[in-house]
């Protein structure tokens, strides 16, 4: 039997209250790991990829990998997979925390939510044991406050992953808040929890894991802890400064996004930068299970309107995209727009990049005065925090088109150009047209515009593991396929994409995941698991009537030049690079995998 | 732009993360007289055994991961170490650096 997962998947039907326990596949742990491989295979196989995000027939699978609960070092992270309420692509948000572990060490790997309660309720998993119970007077509430009550109604020690308003408000940009700060933040996941009325999970566990190579575990995991150690990324950048090290670097190059994408360089970003949060709110930093690296920032604003109040953030990602994608170098108020938005359980990528699209419709006169409470002008602090209030409340006709996300508020006011996008999700904090690479992953990820799912800037930018040229065209198809299926295999395990930056190679990971299971995994082998779930991912997308048309970026990074700074005249020349990836994937010229690809990697042929 | 040998540029060079505390300043200006490389730049800032061992693993080796830009462009991209300066020539240099 595989070790290192309980071998139980627990089916939960919100309609009729049934709940039921299931074996786990072995086979498609050898295909597909665990965590979003697996669960995409469930939700490939179980739901219609034509149904709506919000109807009843999608189905949530909250999901661990092998390596939660098993001690591997940032091992912990839970994955939910479902179909996107942002843009219906077979979506899976990726969340740290201590939710993984302890729901791993109650007796379950996974969980499938089907189905839409009557009304409001919750799950209650506790040892083994599994109760809906009642959320009614916790509906609407923020995640502190459903915290504070959940944990009262059932052990203080209970771990706590919740929608907050935003996610009530059926916000297809709405998170999943876990542990009260850290989101599963991208492609709508809290949207689809709030359609079927279910608020999240609480869970207790004190159950072991089986392992299967104990004293192989305990050397593997040994030697992954060094590498990231004596790697300066994770051992020394991440854990003084954050994720926010990377605002320099990215302005100095001139990939940093300005008021959506109209430049790529603001004179003073670095007065939000991972430097700048450690001098001025920093408290100490955060951890999360099993993590040796410490990227967590935990803060305090300590001057001006907001001061007092704390929190958790910001990151890179919304460091930029509440402040200079918004034109705002104010670091308080983008710590607060942060706090704001774990409190509504908003995706502060997809916020901030949407209320940058409408101070951009606003400047150029295409809202109407009418529909906004106050002018929604770049630079301007206090109308972004604001913003964000609306957006989380839909609150007037503005506050709900927020919410819906950028291309369908820029739809609706006739300019869907200005939405920065792809697939209708917001693309993160690297301009593509800066570094090719992470253009043409922008363009073909599978749940949309996401940078973790092929971080190319690793080479392109930073050097790691190797350094490429950020403005040359030539092998970023290998390299967006390679970082591509490599990190299928990290997060199918339920390890952290930033255990890459000290474990550059899969021979790094396949000891812990051959001791942790029993499965003599080789480093091709799970290559090969990360291909097949890239694969599967995108005949779900063929399925659900996606095309090649949509692997594209906004019309702004395919043709407008960056006006200023250090990759001025820039574009991102997308046609470059795609048929050559289309051809390394082994698809045909439609982007769809050919018979001979989907035979290689054991995947039925679908269409 | 050619440099003549008796010419005297400005060079602005800018520290990051842990480098600005090595350095003691996020931003300094440099004048140099006649053509200068990168190398010629940064031996001229390590004035001090500490600071060379920051950034140097030999002579004219810079450590690895070490990252100098040049008006945002990588130096290995460039020239290297013995890409050449000019007037107005920003010059930036990380430490390691990640995240996401």
């Amino acid at each position: 039997m595989v070790k290192g997962f309980n071998g139980v998947i627990a089916r939960v039907n919100l309609s009729t209250g049934e709940i039921k326990k299931e074996k786990l596949n072995e086979e498609w742990v050898r295909l597909f790991i665990g965590g979003r491989g697996y669960g995409g295979k469930i939700i490939y196989d179980e739901v219609d990829a034509k149904v709506a995000p919000f109807a009843p027939q999608n189905k949530v699978v909250i999901a661990t990998g092998p390596t939660a609960a098993s001690n591997a070092p940032a091992g912990g992270r839970t994955m939910i997979i479902t179909k996107g309420a942002l843009n219906g692509t077979l979506a899976c948000s990726n969340v740290g925390g201590f939710f993984g572990p302890e729901f791993k060490k109650a007796g379950y790997d996974m969980v499938i939510i089907e189905g839409k309660s009557p009304k409001p309720v919750y799950l209650w998993i506790n040892d083994g044991t599994i109760e809906i119970r009642d959320a009614q007077k916790l509906w609407g509430k923020k995640p502190d406050q459903i915290e504070e009550a959940v944990k009262s109604e059932t052990d203080p020690k209970a771990r706590v992953m919740t929608i907050g308003p935003a996610g009530v408000k059926l916000s297809r940009i709405a998170a999943v808040m876990f542990d009260l700060n850290r989101a599963a933040g991208r492609t709508g996941v809290g949207a689809v929890l709030g359609s079927k009325n279910f608020l999240g999970i609480a869970v207790r566990g004190t159950k072991k894991v089986e392992i299967a190579d104990p004293a192989g575990l305990k050397e593997a995991n040994s030697q992954a802890r060094k590498l990231l150690k004596e790697a300066s990324i994770p051992g020394e950048a991440l854990p003084t400064y954050g994720t926010s090290v990377l605002v320099n670097i990215m302005n100095e190059i001139g990939g940093y996004p300005v008021k959506n994408h109209q430049d790529a360089y603001f004179p003073t970003a670095g007065q939000t930068g991972g430097e700048a949060i450690a001098e001025k709110i920093l408290i100490k930093k955060g951890a999360c299970a099993a993590c040796p690296i410490a990227c967590g920032r935990i803060t305090e604003i300590r001057e001006g309107k907001y001061k007092g109040e704390h929190g958790e953030g910001p990151e890179f990602e919304t460091t930029w995209s509440l402040g200079v994608m918004c034109g705002i170098d104010d670091l308080n108020a983008i710590t607060k727009g942060n706090y704001l938005c774990n409190e509504y359980g908003l995706d502060t990528i997809s916020a901030g990049v949407t209320i940058a699209c409408a101070m951009e419709l606003y400047e150029r006169g295409y809202i109407p005065e009418k529909d906004v409470p106050f002018p929604m002008r770049f630079g301007d602090a206090e109308a972004m925090i604001k913003m964000v209030r609306l957006m989380g409340d839909r609150e007037g006709i503005i506050g709900d088109l927020l919410a819906e996300g950028s291309y369908r508020l820029a739809e609706h006011y006739g300019h869907a150009e200005l939405s920065m996008s792809a697939k209708k999700q917001e693309v993160p904090a690297y301009d593509p047209r800066a570094v090719k690479g992470i253009g043409l992953h922008y363009a073909t990820s599978n749940r949309g515009g996401c940078h973790v799912r092929g971080y190319t800037v690793g080479p392109e930018v930073l050097g790691w593991p190797m350094q490429l040229d950020r403005l040359t065209y030539e092998g970023k198809a290998g390299l967006a396929k390679m970082f591509q299926d490599f990190t299928a295999v990290v997060d199918s395990s339920s390890m952290c994409l930033f255990t890459f930056f000290g474990m550059p190679n899969m021979s790094d990971y396949s000891p812990i995941l051959r001791a942790i299971t029993g499965i003599p995994y080789t480093d091709e082998e799970l290559l090969k698991a990360g291909e097949r779930i890239w694969n599967l991912e995108r005949l779900w997308n063929l399925k659900a009537g996606f095309t090649k048309k949509d692997d594209t970026l906004p019309p702004r990074l395919l043709k407008e030049p960056i006006a200023s700074g250090a990759s001025q005249g820039e574009i991102c020349e997308l046609d470059k690079m795609l048929p050559e990836y289309y051809k390394l994937r082994g698809w045909d010229e439609e982007g769809i995998p050919t018979k001979e690809k989907l035979n290689e990697l054991d995947l039925e042929t679908p269409l | 732009m050619q440099v003549r040998p008796d010419d005297i540029m400005k060079i602005k060079v800018k520290f990051f993360a842990t480098f600005k505390e090595a350095f003691g300043a996020e931003e300094r200006e440099v004048e140099f007289e006649g053509r200068r490389s990168v190398l010629d730049l940064l031996n001229s800032l390590c004035d001090s055994v500490e600071r060379r061992q920051v950034l140097f693993e030999g002579c004219a080796k810079l450590k690895p991961y070490v990252k100098v830009l040049k008006n945002g462009r990588l130096i290995e991209h460039l020239d290297g170490i013995d890409t050449q300066l000019v007037e107005g020539d920003l010059i930036a240099v990380f430490p390691p650096v990640g995240g996401g």
